[in-house]
């Protein structure tokens, strides 16, 4: 449990004086102290457990050794780590640990980073005195990802703990008693788990290990490169390890600040498809129906030729750039340069997240960067609501934080969704709405339902406020976005009234980008605004032939676009599609033209995660036969004549820092491990500049009863394993993907006549689609969950982007 | 995997003692004991899932549980169970010959069953009837002072 | 000839009578008066402190005095407290509390009610073993009366005060008779003990303040409200004031319950109540207080059986279960089954406790089939050393007691195993945990 570690106490070990934190237990308090106690079943994350006994100490007027995981440093108290007893007791506990060790560590993919071993060479015995039979016990699977060896096995409880404690999935348990105890699944029923692979290194031993990465290396052998994950927005900090020119693993790097070591399964173990053959390795050209791989020096030629063409047609503005949400600061300012001085173009978006959003919301995107918190703001709020955020799918470490919050600093959490998602396991406070009905003005704030949180509003000190995807990705975002900062203006407006100021209050959104932020900040808070456009204008500009060459840099607009109707138009209409990808993907492969780009892992450069903290990416030390995004913008540009521009990632961050002031260094050699936070709230925007929202607006929303021959509301769903391309083409991350489910409530399913697994079909006034039906408590009646990347069938085509909310209807097939 | 209903005197158990504990989850020792006793006699996957559910703990925490306590069966067993001790005591006043002739009398050998379904012999450790020693338990009938003569006395009584 | 010793019956005097459970009889002998006097006529501090006077020892093991372990509890502390009266009852050699749950069970109530009245305690649980259904039934009927008289429930006696009570039974665990591994199996877990600090005192069962007192020490505490703390004093020894229960079992003629004042000799438990080493046989050696105490040779026989006098003898008086070996026992057999017992009950939270107990298990079957080696016994001996005051509960020390005394008193048996490789004839294979089928 968290004591109030702040005063210092003297306290005498092995006979020399000491000040250390009260409170705080000795094999933590310690370990700053050079003084080193051996423990196995102690873990800073876990409570202590007492069961490895590695860690028993002399403590002066104690009759028996006394377990320092477990001891709190008080005043006056003297203690004795290191002596004859003492290191006997060491070699009769690794001795006893040993027993049913087998010799394998030349085989065990522990070795060389395994604390059993370490703490054996260091304080173990020669040699074991256990001549008896071993306990044999056959490895099996824990989860998709996890191998269990029982032989090796100390039992130190670290993993239970772990899932129980921090993940709140109870994915293992102890079977048996006594020296029969084994770790097991229920029954193999893997529930669905989302930071398992963090017991790989938790294991003090190689019980755990992963099945990915079984017999790919030695630790040692390894070349270990520190970045950034990019497969959300929390941006938790990785260990690339590479061996024979191919990534092998990822491991956590510890940002305390941040993710302090923990990471999801997702940022773990989704790297398969870095060297996947289903990679576009080669530039590609359309030929009737399919594609014949062209040489760079061509492919360029094309392009520019295209591009010089369509400019002097028809101007600039004929062509339309749409960039994705995941790429560099770097990339990102490189395509500025080539849309600006190279096509000179200004159907440019880089919002993908919140696609309606252009050079007229800039106002709204200063509000949102200078009312983001970071996860210590978080963390230390009294009071976390989530607004349509279930953040253990959509950035789950922060999830984790959340909860450690709630459990060790008694925040409380509530949340305003129209379903009961899993991250509302913690939440005593639930406010239900209907679906895609996020915009609360007056009314709602005064409702019956809001009275609970308003309560909270008007008497906790800090509050977060945290919106996500299930709020993103409704029938109005920008609507429902501003509906939040309404809400944070009224809360601030009710405190000043009540001479009850509040501390801090921050609004912080779950976009679903690695630099989500990096591609706002750059384009319309740093850039010329009016240099941009919604990434809908462009798609229609598009179908109106104003726009007539699309440029799409590492997007996927026929599926991840709301509105599936109009891009698929946009991309019939215009006359030629350029795509830069690393997969054929549902846009690419309508695309004239594709360009192959190198992973993330090949780059350098720097992202923005959600706290708005600029991290550095680092490349691992292996080349691909691919470029960069910023090394093709500047071929393409010197292929147009305009010389090359830029070159390196440093050169293009240093123009970016020196056009940002609140960018704090000015050199990306200069970025700190942990990263740096960036504060934009010296341009002190408060609320206004956003227009109220009218309460016609808001009653409209809130009683939209879908029509009637449609009665379902669809949920479009986030989830973390979904099955986008790098999961798709990660062979081991398979059996997590979500399966193609209609998640229904059991009533809605009685009436309709469908049971558990049956087929189903989904119809929306524009569409259909075929769906398994799957039943949960979790969802309120006439609400239907769908996941929003299942492999062809993209919910995208359901909806149309007027819809003021997502009707369907659904029937047995 | 069907979760199957609980029997009406486990759920009648769990009800009468729920108001005297602060959790729900403090009745599952002694409602796993019972639900023994209705369905089938160990306790299968099925009932693990039906007690987890009735008593909203976790399947795993359940199993896990049940499967740390001895009593609690984790496969089939006869229509009786007979638990003779071979613990010190008894041991000191023939509880090994006792038992032997057990596994005689059955044709079984200690932790099986007879083909017929009617007994399954184990031997377990003190069962707190030293001062009747040698003794066993039959279900849920202490036998003290046992002899080898008695023995078919005692063994007719359970069908 | 030194008068024959006489039994001081307190709380198995009600025993004999066959239907002494049923609450009109226990009445008809006073029973209830001590509740009756604590409730209307002493406050709740008083009955500690008279309890603390009468120098009530604890009868489940560890001897330590009930009185100051109600004083721990926090007199102030807003919210449920609670009383676990253990009838776990697992100590190899021990019978006594199944006896009186089944045979007096009021007198176990009545002190639990006086218990829980002194602390402030709202909930008292009747822990008992899964096994002891008869006992399980007389005390749920006793509860039954005993809610129907007004003795438990709302404002009892109309003082105010009020209590619930009810049984809850375990499903088969030794070590969920040491304290807190008690509370985690109440709170519906494995039997796993809990870290000490905190005391249950302060945080127990459900994390709040709870008191746990075996059924003996609880039936103990009616007569000393009755009585007065000074007779509890008037008996036994000075520092072991007051009666217990022995149990006596194994090679005597008369194998049973005796309650006998602390301090009698051992061997007049042996010869006067328990009719002797049995078929006239000599005695060999003896267990004082249960499976978890050290045997001590014949030549001591003589010693008082009290907490002091054992301990002085390298023993202790435990659970106070006494038994007898005669001459002919098999002393390696012996040390097995009970390293056996302690393996398979062993709840596996520890590392000394888990392996060292299942490493010394198979050695003993090594040596028992014929092929030990001379220097196991000193390995045994180095095994305890790792297992004793190093586990994470008593329970690992408790296991230590037969190999050490068994080695120390009679090496030339195991050497005897060794040197001719000796086997011992099982006359059946136990199968561990029930009927998985698994061995080993
Ligand atoms: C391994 C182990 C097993 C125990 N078993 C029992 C038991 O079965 N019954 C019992 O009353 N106390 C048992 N105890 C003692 C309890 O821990 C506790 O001290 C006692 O029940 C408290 O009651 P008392 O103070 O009245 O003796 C055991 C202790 C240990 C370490
Ligand atoms: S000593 Fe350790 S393994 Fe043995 S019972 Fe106690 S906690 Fe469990
Ligand atoms: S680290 Fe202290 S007992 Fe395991």
């Amino acid at each position: 449990m968290d004591v109030a570690v702040n005063k210092l106490v003297k306290v005498n070990i092995n006979g020399k004086d000491y000040e250390l934190l009260e409170g705080m237990y000795l094999t933590e308090a310690v370990k700053p102290i050079g003084i080193e106690i051996p423990q196995f079943c102690a873990h800073r994350w876990l409570e202590p457990l007492g069961a490895c006994r590695m860690c028993l100490v002399r403590v002066e007027k104690m009759p028996k050794l006394q377990i320092a995981c477990a001891l709190p440093v008080r005043e006056g108290l003297v203690v004795t780590t290191e002596s004859d007893e003492i290191r006997r007791a060491r070699e009769e506990m690794l001795e006893f640990h040993l027993l049913n060790h087998p010799l394998e560590c030349p085989v065990c993919d522990r070795g060389g980073e395994c604390p059993l071993q370490d703490l054996t060479e260091r304080y173990g015995k020669y040699q074991s005195r256990y001549i008896e039979e071993k306990l044999i016990r056959a490895d099996t699977k824990l989860n998709p990802f996890l191998r269990m060896n029982y032989k090796r096995c100390i039992l130190c409880k670290r993993c239970v703990r772990y899932c129980d404690e921090i993940a709140g999935d109870h994915l293992i348990e102890f079977e048996d008693r006594g020296g029969w105890t084994k770790v097991t699944t229920f029954l193999g029923t893997e529930s669905p788990n989302r930071f398992s692979g963090n017991i790989i290194e938790l294991c003090p031993v190689g019980a755990i290990t992963s099945i990915p990465f079984r017999f790919r290396g030695r630790a040692w052998e390894l070349e270990k490169t520190r970045t950034v994950c990019n497969q959300c927005s929390v941006g938790c900090n990785l260990e690339l390890h590479t061996r024979l020119g191919s990534l092998q693993r990822i491991v956590p790097a510890v940002n305390e600040v941040l993710d302090d070591g923990h990471i999801c399964d997702r940022g773990r173990f989704a790297y398969g498809w870095v060297h996947s053959d289903a990679r576009i390795r080669k530039p590609s050209l359309k030929d009737n129906g399919g594609f014949t791989e062209i040489s760079w020096s061509e492919a360029e030629s094309i392009v520019a030729q295209k591009i010089r063409d369509t400019v002097r047609d028809y101007g600039g503005d004929a062509i339309g750039i749409i960039a994705g949400n995941s790429l560099t600061n770097e990339d990102y300012y490189a395509l500025r340069l080539f849309a600006e001085h190279g096509v000179g173009t200004k159907n440019v978006s880089f919002s993908e997240d919140i696609c309606g959003l252009s050079a007229e919301h800039a106002q709204l995107v200063n509000v949102m960067l200078s009312k983001v918190g970071c996860v210590e703001d978080i963390m230390n709020s009294e009071l976390i609501v989530l607004i349509g955020a279930d953040v253990l799918e959509e950035a789950p470490v922060l999830g984790l934080r959340v909860e450690e919050a709630v459990r060790k600093r008694g925040a409380t959490l509530a949340s305003i969704s129209s379903y009961n998602h899993d991250s509302e396991r913690y939440a005593n406070t639930l406010v239900r709405i209907k679906p895609g009905a996020f915009i609360f003005g007056e009314s709602a704030f005064s409702s019956e339902e809001f009275s609970k949180l308003r309560y909270e509003f008007e008497n906790r000190r800090r509050i977060s406020l945290i919106f996500g995807q299930e709020l993103l990705c409704g029938p109005s975002p920008i609507k429902s976005i501003k509906a939040v900062y309404q809400l944070a203006q009224r809360i601030e407006r009710i405190r000043q009234e009540r001479q009850n100021p509040l501390e801090r209050l921050t609004v912080t959104p779950i976009f679903r980008g690695a630099n989500s932020l990096g591609a706002l900040i750059l384009s319309l808070k740093l850039g010329v605004p009016n240099q941009f456009e919604s990434m809908t204008n462009i798609l229609k500009k598009a179908t109106t032939g104003e726009v007539k060459l699309l440029y799409l840099v590492g997007v996927n607009p026929i599926i991840e676009y709301p509105n599936g109707r109009l891009a698929k138009e946009a991309f019939s209409k215009a006359e030629f599609i350029v795509a830069q990808d690393l997969f054929l993907t549902e846009s690419s492969a309508l695309a004239d033209i594709i360009l192959p780009v190198s992973p993330w892992i090949f780059r350098d450069g720097t992202y923005f995660n959600f706290e708005g903290r600029l991290q550095r990416a680092n490349s691992c030390p292996l080349t691909d036969v691919v470029p960069s995004d910023l090394e093709l913008f500047n071929r393409l540009l010197i292929s147009m004549g305009k010389g090359s521009q830029f070159v390196l990632p440093d050169e293009l961050f240093a123009k970016l820092a020196r056009e940002a002031d609140f960018i704090p260094v000015k050199q990306l050699a200069d970025i700190p491990k942990a990263g740096i936070l960036t504060h934009f709230e010296s341009e002190a925007h408060s609320f206004e500049g956003i227009e109220a929202i009218s309460t016609a607006e808001e009653v409209c929303s809130s009683n939209s009863e879908p029509l009637k021959e449609f009665p379902f509301y669809l949920v479009p769903k986030h989830y973390l394993f979904r099955n986008s391309v790098k999961v798709r083409h990660t062979k081991w991350m398979q059996e997590v993907v979500p399966k193609d489910w209609a998640i229904l409530n059991y009533e809605d399913a009685q009436e309709l006549g469908i049971s558990e697994g049956d087929e189903v079909v989904v119809e929306s006034k524009v569409g259909s689609l075929y769906f398994s039906a799957k039943m949960s408590e979790q969802v309120p009646r006439k609400v239907v969950i769908i996941d929003r990347n299942i492999q062809d069938k993209a919910i995208n085509s359901l909806v149309s982007k007027e819809d003021v909310a997502f009707s369907v209807r659904i029937k047995k097939a | 995997m069907e979760s199957l209903a609980l029997h009406e005197a486990v759920k009648k158990f769990v009800e009468e003692r729920i108001s005297k504990y602060p959790t729900k989850r403090s009745l599952l020792v002694p409602t796993l004991l019972l639900a023994q006793e209705y369905h089938g006699g160990y306790i299968s996957p099925e009932l693990v899932k039906s007690i987890a559910k009735y008593l909203e703990v976790p399947e795993q925490e359940v199993h896990s549980t049940a499967s740390f306590y001895s009593l609690l069966n984790k496969h089939k067993v006869g229509r009786h169970t007979i638990m003779a001790c071979h613990n010190v005591s008894c041991y000191l006043r023939g509880g090994d010959s006792l038992i032997k002739k057990l596994e005689e009398k059955l044709g079984i050998k200690v932790g099986q069953t007879t083909p017929d379904g009617r007994f399954t012999l184990i031997s377990v450790e003190c069962i707190a009837a030293c001062g009747g020693a040698p003794a066993m338990i039959i279900d849920k009938d202490y036998f003290e002072n046992m002899t080898e003569e008695k023995l078919d006395e005692v063994l007719a009584k359970f069908t | 000839m030194a008068e024959k010793l006489k039994e001081v019956k307190v709380t198995t005097a009600l025993c004999e009578i066959p239907v002494a459970h049923r609450i009109d009889v226990y009445e008809a002998h006073g029973g209830y008066l001590a509740l009756k006097k604590a409730i209307k006529e002493m406050k709740p501090d008083e009955v500690i402190e008279e309890v603390k006077r009468s120098g009530l020892r604890g009868k489940g093991g560890a001897g330590f005095p009930a009185g100051l372990k109600w004083s721990f509890v926090p007199k102030d502390y807003v919210g449920p407290k609670y009383l676990a009266c253990n009838a776990d009852e697992g100590e190899p050699g021990t019978f006594k509390d199944r006896y009186l749950i089944e045979k007096n069970p009021h007198q176990v109530i009545e002190g639990c009610i006086i218990a829980s009245y002194a602390v402030g305690i709202s909930h008292c649980y009747i822990y008992t073993r899964g096994e002891f259904y008869l006992g399980k039934e007389r005390m749920e009927e006793a509860i039954e009366d005993a809610y129907r008289k007004g003795y438990l429930g709302e404002n009892i006696l109309g003082s105010g005060y009020s209590l619930d009570m009810v049984v809850h039974t375990g499903a088969g665990s030794y070590e969920c008779g040491e304290e807190t591994a008690l509370l985690t199996s109440l709170e519906g877990d494995r039997g796993h003990p809990k870290m000490k600090p905190p005391f249950p005192a302060t945080h127990g069962a459900w994390g709040k303040p709870t008191v746990i007192n075996n059924v003996e020490t609880l039936a103990t505490v009616p007569p000393i409200i009755k009585e007065g703390a000074d007779w509890h004093t008037s008996l036994g020894t000075d520092k072991s004031p007051g009666i217990k229960i022995v149990s006596v079992s194994g090679h005597v003629e008369r194998p049973g319950n005796y309650e006998v004042e602390y301090g009698v000799p051992t061997s007049s438990i042996i010869n006067d109540l328990a009719g002797g080493v049995w078929k006239g046989r000599k005695l060999k050696c003896f267990i004082p207080g249960g499976s978890s105490t050290p045997a001590l040779p014949a030549e001591k026989v003589d010693i008082p059986y009290d907490y002091e006098s054992l301990a002085s003898a390298g023993s202790m008086l435990g659970s106070g279960a006494l038994i007898v070996f005669d001459e002919t026992t098999d002393i390696v057999r012996v040390a097995e089954i009970i390293t056996r017992f302690y393996a398979l009950e062993s709840c596996g939270k520890c590392t000394p406790c888990r392996e060292g107990t299942r490493w010394m298990l198979q050695i003993y079957e090594r040596i028992l089939n014929g092929a030990g080696r001379m220097e196991d016994l000193d390995l045994l001996l180095d095994i305890c050393g790792g297992v004793e005051f190093k586990s994470f509960c008593p329970f690992g020390d408790a296991t230590v007691g037969i190999v050490r005394s068994t080695i120390n008193l009679f090496r030339d048996e195991y050497e005897d195993y060794i040197k001719n490789h000796k086997v011992y004839e099982r006359e059946f294979i136990p199968v561990r945990h029930g009927v998985n089928g698994r061995s080993g």
